[in-house]
């Protein structure tokens, strides 16, 4: 559960989730509306063509039709034709004329004209009066009555379409034309009839180009029998209901006779399809496309997208590894680095190379060390300092005893021998120049051990120095000046204390120079830092080494041969009761000489 | 010096009374030395002394405590000397009365010129016992 946890809060991973988000979100929402506008686009475009076919093909429906009607009237208007017609209304058919002429009009115009492929199949003559098949191409239909046929009755005045119908004695689907036929006289004699071919009519509902492969158009009737063959349809004409959405609101909606939509075909499979009503037919005319060949383009639209969504939020996934990673581990390293640190190895240092946030976070975390180093070497140094002056001064102290019998005896000795040879007096004036010399040396320690308070008051420091210069005269070949700023602050610090570090790097400076040289004593306030008064000391004398800058101001660190090593380490001490700091600075060339600094506070400055 | 001054050394240190001691009889004065507070205040009952010179720090009863019990009991100069130089020292001898505080080692041809004084200027060597507040010093012994 914890690692899970991890794994999921982890910097690495969520960034990874943020990249897929960030690149997959938008690309899916563009495929989203790309793939519905396409989707609509072509939708509409699919309706408008097959709006199109669907009128061109009742146009061609309609001319195929009035190309029937035409070739009937023609024939029917033919002298000869109208001659027989004539003939074979007024003579019975046991007359040789009446068989002649019969003959005549099968032989010579009939089957010659279903020869021209004009789309009919059966051409027959009726009797007007009372609708006796006279001639047919069909012989055995001659001598059948079809008085009540609307082709007749219609036939009579005009050209008339019976429209697709059952015939129980074709047994099969059939759609008549009949036309009249008169006399020389005028007279209407006879109704010519012809069947027409529906295997044509489903060829042209079939021809011409479609734009899908599954895409067809057919024809049903108004008691939602197919008419005509499609492609896909099978069985014969008026064989099949078909009651998909499609036909049913064509035929429910005869009125308006148009409509378009989205339905399951016979099939069952869902297409695209716009319907027509034809009411001169009563047919109702349908184009229909399956809507997976329809939305095929945007199917595969869709499926480059989703391709391409993929690719791109595997990119993005490597991409987030990648850039979590070039982010956490750097991280990685500042956090453990800091926990390094934390577990006290001030030294460790996280080093790292970027100079971005977490560049600068690890910068700061080194710069934190630093810090923490210096502060914990600051207060070693310090503790170093407290248990060293507290040893200096127990020793001390207790050295001043034995100090004080030893010269309490050379006194008693020196005053008793007052005659007494040479070599005794050199030995007694050695005694009590060595006590002398080591009771410097205790007083050093105890000043250095000593913590006593400052007593911090308003000090002019021109007055100060003239004090110290006066205290601590310059030597022959020394040259001192003084340049102090005119509008210098009075500095707030204990006048004594800071008068005995001013003698003390004074004093220093002149025993820097023993072939003489320039001592310059300059003061000034820096305004920028609070006011604070800075006092430099320069003298031109041997200077510092480097490698003794550090331990300058450590205690018991001299190289005088007769120092105690205390005189700066007191100066230290001193300088920072009072609130200041005490620095030197020597490139250690001889001759340039060594420059100390004191800074000191002024009243009401903080620190 | 028409009286010869009488000078109790009193220091823990028995070298160190002793060679004082010895400096102080040299030089013509009248001088006895004591280890330890108590037999100081002894030595003083029995036969007073014109001066005393004490170390502060010893055991059992200490050189401040030594010259407030003398003091109390009469006017008498009492001088001090410590190895431990520290002011709050110095200003607690003072406050108990002592003329002055001396320093180890204590520089000897200094001490002789204020004992030489020491009769011409005896009021300044007996300065005013102040009583340091909530400090209890040890039993004076008397008053």
């Amino acid at each position: 559960m914890k690692a899970i946890d991890r794994v999921w809060t982890g910097l690495g991973p969520r960034l990874s989730a943020i990249f897929i988000l960030l690149t997959t979100l938008p690309l899916a929402v563009a495929g989203c509306l790309a793939y519905e506008s396409s989707r609509n686009m072509i939708e509409r475009d699919m309706i408008g063509h097959l709006t199109a076919t669907t009128t061109l093909r009742e146009a061609a429906l309609e001319r195929w039709i009035a190309d029937g009607k035409r070739r009937l009237e023609e024939l029917a208007s033919r002298p000869l034709i109208r001659e027989y017609a004539g003939v074979l209304a007024t003579q019975g058919p046991s007359t040789s004329a009446y068989r002649a002429v019969h003959d005549s009009m099968i032989a010579d115009h009939f089957v010659p004209t279903l020869k021209m492929e004009t789309g009919l199949l059966e051409l027959f003559l009726l009797r007007v009066t009372d609708g006796l098949i006279t001639v047919s191409t069909v012989e055995k239909r001659e001598g059948q009555y079809r008085e009540s046929e609307p082709y007749l009755l219609e036939g009579k005045r005009r050209t008339y379409v019976k429209n697709i119908y059952y015939s129980l004695t074709l047994e099969d689907a059939a759609m008549i034309i009949g036309t009249p036929v008169t006399d020389r006289e005028g007279h209407v004699v006879a109704v010519l009839a012809g069947r027409v071919d529906l295997a044509e009519m489903s060829a042209i509902m079939v021809q011409g180009s479609s734009l899908r492969a599954s895409e067809e158009t057919y024809l049903v009737n108004k008691y939602n029998f197919a008419v005509t063959q499609g492609r896909l349809t099978t069985g014969r004409a008026l064989e099949n209901a078909i009651y998909t959405d499609g036909v049913k609101n064509c035929l429910a909606d005869s009125e308006r006779g148009y409509g378009v939509g989205l339905y399951d075909d016979y099939r069952g499979v869902p297409v695209i399809g716009v319907y027509r009503w034809i009411p001169e037919r009563e047919l109702c005319i349908l184009t229909e496309v399956d809507q997976v060949d329809a939305f095929a383009p945007v199917a595969a639209l869709r499926n480059t997208m989703l391709g391409i969504g993929l690719a791109v939020a595997l990119a993005g996934a490597v991409v987030g590894v990648l850039f979590g990673r070039t982010i956490t581990q750097p991280l990685r390293q500042v956090v453990a680095g800091a926990a390094e640190i934390g577990r006290g190895n001030l030294v460790h240092r996280i080093a790292s190379s970027g100079r971005d946030e977490i560049g600068q976070l690890a910068a700061s975390f080194d710069a934190m060390a630093a810090n923490l180093q210096e502060a914990q070497d600051r207060l070693l140094r310090s503790e170093r300092l407290a248990v060293l002056g507290q040893l200096a001064g127990g020793v001390g102290h207790d050295l001043r005893n034995p100090l004080g019998v030893i010269s309490n005896a050379v006194y008693l000795l020196r005053t008793m021998l007052s005659d007494c040879d040479e070599t005794v007096q050199e030995c007694l004036e050695m005694i009590s120049g060595e006590v002398n010399r080591a009771n410097t040396i205790i007083s050093s320690l105890l000043d250095f051990a000593r913590t006593r308070t400052a007593e911090k008051r308003a000090t002019a420091i021109p007055a100060l120095l003239g004090q110290v210069l006066e205290r601590t005269p310059a030597p022959d070949g020394v040259h001192v000046s003084v340049d102090v700023a005119s509008d210098l602050p009075a500095a707030f610090i204990d006048p004594v204390q800071i008068g005995r570090v001013l003698t003390n790097l004074v004093s220093n400076a002149y025993q820097a120079m023993p072939e003489g040289g320039t001592l310059v004593l300059r003061a000034m306030a820096r305004p920028d830092r609070g006011g604070e008064i800075v006092l430099s000391i320069a003298d031109s004398g041997c200077g510092i080494p480097a490698e003794n800058m550090g331990k300058l101001f450590e205690p018991l660190f001299s190289t005088k041969p007769k120092g105690t090593g205390l005189g700066l380490a007191v100066c230290n001490n001193l300088v920072a009761a009072n609130g200041g700091r005490i620095e030197a600075q020597s490139d250690g060339t001889p001759g340039k000489g060594a420059t100390f600094t004191v800074v000191l506070p002024v009243k009401g400055a903080a620190g | 010096m028409s009286q010869r001054l009488r000078i109790l050394v009193v220091d823990d240190n028995p070298n160190m009374a002793r060679s004082m001691v010895a400096i102080l009889r040299i030089k013509g004065y009248e001088s006895e030395m004591a280890t330890s507070g108590r037999q100081a205040l002894e030595k003083q009952s029995k036969k007073p002394f014109d001066c005393v010179l004490s170390d502060i720090r010893m055991p059992e009863m200490d050189g401040v405590s030594l010259c407030w019990a003398l003091r109390s009991r009469r006017p008498i100069p009492v001088l001090l000397m410590t190895a431990y130089s520290s002011d709050a020292l110095v200003q607690e001898g003072l406050d108990a009365g002592a003329a002055t505080v001396l320093v180890k080692p204590v520089d000897i041809p200094f001490l002789l010129a204020l004992f030489a004084s020491l009769p011409d200027r005896l009021p300044e060597f007996l300065s005013e016992v102040r009583y340091p507040q909530g400090k209890v010093l040890m039993p004076p012994g008397g008053r």
